[in-house]
């Protein structure tokens, strides 16, 4: 039995020692995934960056949420009206609140502003590792410290990660340019070259616009719109996703920073939810939440003409109203 | 406790180090607490479950095996004062009392089971007729959770008690060497269905560590690993959605979702089967067979030779040829008597009938699985009726049987029918099930089915790369069934240089850890555990 128990252990690290070599020269390897389309998920790197380099001393405002906060949000005209540097953190609901928690926490000093676009729906306190794997893979600093911090979750992921990575840039990536030679190509805002240096969101999405969109994309987006369905149901939001975020506001006021929330935008009709359902929505989110206060759904919906692609993605008219309602709730 | 987690790779470890570093005669003590704390993982409550059931067929395999050895040495007694009538009348008297007692033994072993699979079936159906009649809907509310290997262990356990009744197997006296017969943990959750007579002498005696038998066990288990984590779950992935939300989809991508399905739950069950043959092998004994390359069978009936062989087998160990056996198959073959092929084959049919009813219905209480049953049924009966035909084709037509085209199209057809009969097994709910057959037909929906494909062709693409390594090694068995003299793979795999095997190992290992999908429990479980 002992030489099979020593078998068993030396065929274990044998594993482990490959499983680790393949782990960790893939997710450093530089080509992006789809090595430009799709590269969009590494906005959170150019985000985080910028977050990295901005002056501790100098008060500013982050804005974090999902895409529908990327696409919603003008980081630059916020700070042009708050005279105050502003940043905006994540870019994918999928990639897990939490992670945006926690990438955030290391950002911000006392005296900073966080503004969490808050969706109900999305406030997922699991960790969405296949797309935290799309942008961290190749940053050796950001890939140190989810293995530090989060050793199950990458041990879980990580297999898949390098399958989808090798599938990205062999078939995957084939069929994709097969599908754009065929006019079939994906909306071209997600790209990394839709972010400044700084992680604002500045692609010009407005639509229609001359002979960007292909008429079966533009029909896409607006069936996207329109076919939108948000509901406010009971629960609005589940124990952990609740406890996710008390530890994120404990842990920001020990920082003394200060947190405050917006609701998320949407398309006035695909928010199916009456008037009674929202009062009742708001009153739960502010009892539960004490620190969303001045949350109000009425303010974050918004017309057909202020969506681009989704009914939770702004266009540039969209972002200029939202950007100007954030302004607002930092004056209050 | 699920094999793909963790916990349970610790557990095993444990087991097997305990297992053979202790004394022989204490071994199957210890497997037995390996059993009930195995058990114990998925709730402590359920233990009483599987108390009730070893309790209730040890007791009435004592009382039918000291019934069985008392007419014995009783008969021997008086071999020379009885008379040929007296004898047989002692017989009968003392079956008629086996009888009560096997009756008793069953009802309190098979109660849980009724209770808590069925109960809630049968009382919304009467509710729901009851509703009918008053013009409304009406339903009783209630709901059991099953425990987990219910189905299982409870027919492994009434077996046990049938073979003793019919003097088939010697009644064990010790109730602990019984329980670990019904919870031995490698086969508890999902089978293979043991009979006492193969498993339990080897429950019981004691095992040196062997170093090749191991070894095989152990490739046995990465093998099933494989199959359910990086087959059956990548698969699962793919046609979840389609099972979902049966109306979201038409025509060839239905059809395509029914043959994954058929992919999903080979690898499924055979991979935890392999992983229980393969855990068990490693403690030193050997289970049942439960699969043997089921979608190379050339009709339906061979299929369930192949397919789930412990159950199909305790089927017709304890319920067929009860049936062929009785009173009322008897009356029914006096009334035909006549005619030499209605006698041959109306009992057949009627007993296959009742069968695959049971069959449908031990998967599950819902009329769904009492469709599945009798759609597999249904093609079995058929043959058995239209044998005479078959075998003036195969006097007319001898070639015809080993003609390779013609085998193949055999092949395709049973498996193109048996993934059809999934759309009622997978959804079990007849109207999804409806939905997915009428919209499956309606359309063919091809534009919708090539972006089914490119959504799914990273998953798609090692589903197929994977279960062409099932496929080979299939193929392989196939051949040895012919040809017995070919060595097992196993064998020669063992025969190869120490470098190419730990090659193969490893990434063995690495490709269920890249490749598997694992992690959340839902994901994890297995599909036959919910029967």
């Amino acid at each position: 039995m002992k030489k099979f128990l020593i078998k068993c252990v030396c065929l274990g690290m044998l594993s482990m020692i490959c499983f680790g070599l393949i782990v960790w020269s893939m997710s450093l390897w530089g080509p992006h995934y789809y090595d430009g389309s799709l590269s969009y998920q590494k906005g959170f790197v150019l985000q985080y960056r910028a977050l990295q380099k901005a002056t501790p001393s100098v008060p500013k405002v982050v804005v974090i949420g999902g895409s529908y906060m990327t696409f919603s949000v003008d980081s630059d005209l916020l700070a042009t009206l708050s005279h105050k540097p502003c940043y905006t953190l994540g870019i994918n609901s999928s990639m897990g609140m939490a992670y945006i928690f926690d990438t955030v926490e290391k950002c911000v000093n006392p005296g900073d502003t966080v503004i969490y676009a808050f969706r109900q729906e999305k406030n997922l306190s699991d960790y969405g590792m296949d797309t935290i794997w799309l942008s961290v893979a190749g940053e050796s600093d950001m890939v140190y410290d989810l293995v530090r911090t989060h050793p199950g979750d990458v041990l879980r992921s990580s297999g898949s990660m390098v399958f989808k990575k090798l599938y990205a840039v062999t078939v995957g990536g084939l069929i994709m340019r097969v599908r754009a030679n065929l006019g079939d190509a994906l909306d071209p805002a997600y790209n990394i070259t839709s972010f400044s240096k700084s992680g604002n969101f500045v692609y010009h999405r407005d639509v229609p616009e001359n002979s960007r969109y292909s008429e079966k994309m533009l029909r896409r987006m607006q069936e996207s719109i329109t076919g939108g369905r948000i509901r406010l149901e009971r629960p609005y939001i589940n124990r952990a996703d609740l406890d996710c975020i008390h530890g994120f506001l404990r842990r920001m006021s020990e920082k003394n920073v200060n947190v405050r929330f917006v609701y998320g935008p949407v398309y006035k009709k695909a928010l199916v939810a009456k008037d009674d359902d929202i009062k009742a929505f708001e009153a739960f989110i502010k009892t539960e939440i004490p620190a969303a206060k001045d949350l109000n759904v009425a303010d974050s919906l918004y017309d057909y003409d202020c969506f681009y692609n989704n009914c939770l993605h702004l266009n540039s008219k969209g972002a200029q109203l939202y950007t100007k309602n954030i302004y607002d709730t930092l004056l209050k | 406790m699920s094999f793909t987690t963790l916990r349970f790779l610790i557990f095993f470890a444990v087991v097997f180090i305990g297992y053979y570093s202790m004394h022989k005669s204490r071994q199957y003590l210890w497997l037995l607490a390996a059993g009930y704390v195995f058990y114990a993982f998925a709730s402590p409550a359920y233990l009483i479950f599987l108390l009730v059931v070893t309790a209730a067929t040890y007791a009435g395999g004592l009382l039918l095996g000291k019934m069985n050895e008392g007419e014995e040495t009783y008969l021997a007694e008086h071999k020379q004062t009885l008379s040929k009538e007296e004898k047989k009348a002692y017989r009968n008297a003392v079956t008629r009392r086996k009888k009560v007692v096997l009756l008793c033994s069953i009802t309190v072993a098979i109660a849980p089971l009724l209770v808590l699979k069925y109960a809630e079936f049968i009382v919304n159906n009467l509710f729901a007729i009851c509703g009918i009649m008053k013009g409304t809907t009406l339903s009783s509310g209630l709901h059991f959770i099953l425990p987990i290997g219910l189905s299982f262990y409870t027919f492994q356990s009434l077996g046990y008690c049938i073979d003793v009744y019919r003097g088939v197997c010697v009644h064990e006296r010790g109730f602990f060497k019984y329980a670990l017969f019904v919870s031995f943990f490698p086969q508890l959750l999902q089978g293979p269905i043991g009979s006492y007579t193969e498993l339990s002498p080897q429950l019981l005696e004691g095992r040196d560590f062997d170093y090749n038998r191991v070894v095989h066990g152990a490739q046995r288990v990465l093998y099933g690993f494989f199959k359910k984590l990086v087959i059956a779950n990548q698969t699962a992935l793919v046609i979840n959605s389609v099972f979902d939300s049966p109306a979201d989809y038409h025509g060839l991508t239905i059809f395509i979702a029914a043959i994954l399905y058929s992919i999903q739950i080979y690898a499924d069950f055979s991979g935890y089967i392999d992983m229980a043959i393969g855990c068990s092998e490693m403690l030193g004994i050997r289970l049942s067979e439960n699969f043997s390359s089921p979608y190379f069978s050339k009709n339906i009936a061979e299929f369930w030779r192949r397919w789930h062989i412990t159950l199909g087998t305790w089927f017709k160990n304890y319920v067929f040829y009860s049936i062929l056996r009785s009173q009322w198959i008897a009356s029914i073959r006096g009334t035909v008597k006549h005619s030499k092929y209605l006698s041959g084959m109306l009992p057949n049919v009627m007993a296959l009938l009742l069968v695959w009813l049971m069959i449908g219905i031990w998967h599950g209480a819902d009329w769904s699985f009492v469709v599945y049953g009798l759609y597999h049924g249904g093609f079995i009966i058929v043959a058995v009726i239209l044998l005479p035909f078959h075998e003036w084709m195969d006097k007319k037509f001898p070639w015809l049987e080993e003609n390779r085209i013609y085998g193949a199209f055999r092949m395709l057809r049973t498996f193109v029918i048996v993934s059809l009969g999934y759309l009622i097994f997978r959804p079990s709910n007849l109207e999804v099930t409806s939905t997915l057959v009428r919209n499956m037909i309606e359309t063919p929906a091809l534009k919708e089915t090539v972006e089914f494909i490119y959504r799914n062709f990273q998953q798609l693409l090692v589903v197929g790369v994977a279960s062409l390594i099932i496929f080979v090694i299939d193929v392989y068995r196939m051949k040895r069934e012919v040809n017995p003299v070919l060595p097992s793979l196993t064998f020669r795999f063992s025969g190869l240089n120490c470098f190419v095997r730990w090659t193969v190992y490893v990434m063995a290992i690495l490709s269920v850890v890249f490749l598997g999908l694992y992690g959340s429990d839902s994901q994890n479980q297995f599909a036959y555990f919910r029967f």
